[in-house]
């Protein structure tokens, strides 16, 4: 319904208080006057601002003071016409001041509908557009009203339309409002046709019997885009950190790589360190063994030396043939002198066969206690006054081994026992054959041997502290462990000084099959 | 005067000839088998001429050296070291430990008889000039 101007208002007032006045005027004897003064009043409702009313009231009061003043009568009639419009006046002041109130809200939600930048739709229930504001309007692409009474499907891609019938009535069965962010992004259709991401909420309210329900929809074309971004981001992140993750590993596979050849380089730097510790020792053993050498030849080789030198200038002095004997004594002097000599050289030449590794073990079977027996033979010779030598033997007899080895053991042994004993003593050779080993120990009463130098006692050119004086090349003992050793035997000894000593010999009875398990094991 | 020699020395074979190389060019000769005999047969039979082994058991050659230098009886009799011992530094060590000559082995009879000749001599000429 149009609503009148202020202008057009203003003019019906003007033309009512001339009718008012005329009539009133002509016609006395009908009381025109107050209708007409209410109705100007009335017509002030029209203008908006206060100031028209109160115009109207005060020149309706001065209109009715001017009439009675004319007439000079019906003064309560006239009192009654101000009050009247007084109270008009109050009443259309309110109605104003109401209207005024009224208006402004309704701007303001007006504002509100159409200024906000969130697209709103109303519908009703067949789903058809009621009220779109310009933000809708603008979002989907449609112009001013075009959208109303349209279906809403028409702002659905194709593949939402046929669902959302169906998901709209379950929502009016079930109203509920939906606030934005909790549902489900979706897509909206523009005119267009193109298809954009969307938020919306729902909410509904009912007006008498019809329901009516908003949407809310906002476009997150950029935020999906910033999501999307933020996606590509994170994903390239992750890639980024997969990378580094992968790098990290082949980097830390680098360094235990590294590590492992530092370590393999570090065992080697040892082991040649090692070696090279092991060379220096064998040095500094060879330098000993020669020094050793020198001391040992001075004595050993020089003694016999002079002995036969020396005999050999009294030899010259006896020329008589009645000093015969003497000149027997010096030769046989010699003689020995050259056997002495002799063995200290057969001494260096087994050892520089051993050192070569020349000597090679013969496996061959023989009665161990008759081998004895026929070893002690042979050195009967050399037993001093009144040392005998006593055989003992337990177990089997057969045993498998090298005999010309184990002969030179038992020789060099058996010699020593003799060498270093008194006149008058025993020696006492045990032989036994056990499971897999034979023993033979062989007990003198002789010297012994001093607890430092047991220590030293197999090495090459040592010779005990207290047999200095008694001819030796100080290499028997060290033979005899080289000799066991590729016998695969050993030798212990137990010894106390100036009570006798005892040399026990292990060695397998069959060296050959001890050997091959050696091996294979 | 017969001159009286001692000889000490371990090995028999050796002490036996040099006590025969020296008995057969006239001397007396004394004789003892280790370093501990040889020092109590020096003081008891005061030789004039001492030869001695540096290897041997009780007591090595340095040993009785030093006892004998050390015993008033004993002080000037003059000292041969006869050894098997050829380093240098053997020989420095008995010279320095007042020892009068130094005779490897082996020796030669002229040898020894020279250098017992030679020390009695220089002794006789000493004990000249203090009488």
């Amino acid at each position: 319904m149009p609503r009148l101007t202020s202008r057009q208002s203003s003019v019906y007032a003007a033309i009512a208080f001339v009718i008012t006045l005329t009539f009133s005027y002509a016609m006395p004897a009908y009381p025109i006057t107050l209708a007409g003064l209410l109705v100007v009043i009335f017509l002030s409702l029209f203008v908006e601002d206060t100031k028209s009313t109160l115009i109207a009231a005060a020149t309706s009061i001065i209109i009715t003071v001017l009439l009675f003043w004319r007439n000079g009568t019906n003064f309560t009639q006239h009192l009654f016409i101000i009050f009247l419009v007084l109270l008009t006046a109050a009443i259309v002041l309110y109605m104003k001041l109401l209207n005024s109130q009224l208006n402004f809200e309704k701007t303001h939600m007006t504002a509100l509908f159409e200024n906000a930048t969130e697209g709103i739709i109303l519908t009703g229930e067949e789903g058809n557009i009621i009220l779109a504001n310009a933000a809708a309007e603008k979002m989907f692409g449609y112009e001013e009203r075009m959208m109303i009474n349209k279906p809403l499907e028409i702002l659905m891609p194709k593949w939402i339309r046929d669902q959302h019938e169906t998901l709209r009535n379950t929502f009016y069965e079930n109203p509920q409002h939906r606030s934005m962010g909790s549902g489900r992004d979706q897509f909206a259709q523009k005119k267009s046709g193109d298809n954009f991401p969307v938020e919306v909420s729902l909410s509904f309210y009912y007006k008498g019997n019809h329901r009516y329900v908003i949407a809310f929809i906002v476009d997150i074309t950029d935020r999906k885009q910033i999501e999307e971004s933020m996606r590509l981001q994170q994903q390239q992140l992750e890639k980024v950190s997969n990378e580094i993750k992968d790098l990290n590993a082949e980097l830390e596979m680098k360094v235990e790589e590294r590590t492992q050849i530092l370590k393999e380089a570090l065992q080697k730097l040892e082991q040649s360190q090692q070696e090279l510790s092991e060379a220096l020792d064998k040095e500094r053993e060879l330098n000993e063994i020669k020094s050793r050498f020198v001391s040992m030849a001075s004595h050993e080789f020089r003694t016999p030396l002079s002995a036969v030198l020396s005999s050999a200038s009294l030899l010259t002095k006896y020329t008589k043939g009645e000093d015969q004997e003497k000149r027997n004594k010096h030769i046989d002097r010699i003689k020995g002198a050259v056997k002495q000599l002799n063995e200290i050289l057969e001494d260096f030449l087994s050892l520089g066969k051993l050192n070569e590794g020349k000597v090679n073990t013969v496996n061959s079977p023989f009665e161990i206690n008759a081998f004895i027996e026929e070893t002690t033979e042979d050195i009967k010779g050399l037993l001093k006054e009144g040392q005998r030598i006593i055989c003992n033997h337990k177990g089997e007899y057969t045993i498998n081994s090298d005999m010309k080895l184990l002969k030179n053991v038992l020789l060099n042994l058996i010699t020593n026992a003799i060498k270093f004993s008194e006149p008058g003593t025993s020696i006492v050779i045990d032989s036994q054959v056990g499971e897999g080993f034979a023993t033979i120990k062989i007990t003198d009463q002789g010297l012994g041997i001093s607890k430092e130098d047991q220590e030293y006692l197999f090495s090459s050119f040592f010779r005990g502290a207290n047999v200095v004086n008694i001819q030796g090349s100080g290499l028997g003992l060290h033979i005899v462990k080289r000799y066991l050793e590729l016998m695969v035997g050993s030798i212990t000894l137990k010894s106390r000084i100036n009570e006798g000593t005892t040399f026990t010999i292990t060695i397998p009875t069959n060296l050959k099959k001890h050997v091959q398990e050696n091996i294979s094991n | 005067m017969c001159r009286k020699i001692l000889v000490i020395e371990d090995n028999n074979d050796i002490r036996e000839n040099t006590a025969e190389i020296l008995e057969l060019a006239g001397f007396k000769t004394l004789t003892a088998k280790n370093g501990r005999q040889g020092v109590e047969v020096a003081l008891k039979e005061r030789p004039d001429v001492v030869i001695c082994d540096i290897m041997m058991p009780e007591l090595d050659g340095y040993g009785v050296l030093r006892l004998l230098r050390k015993n008033p009886g004993t002080e000037t009799v003059p000292f041969i070291f006869l050894t098997a011992k050829t380093e240098r530094s053997d020989l420095r060590k008995g010279m320095e430990m007042g020892a009068d000559d130094y005779i490897t082995k082996p020796f030669d009879d002229s040898e020894l008889l020279n250098a017992v000749e030679v020390r009695l001599k220089k002794a006789d000429e000493l004990g000249q000039k203090y009488h």
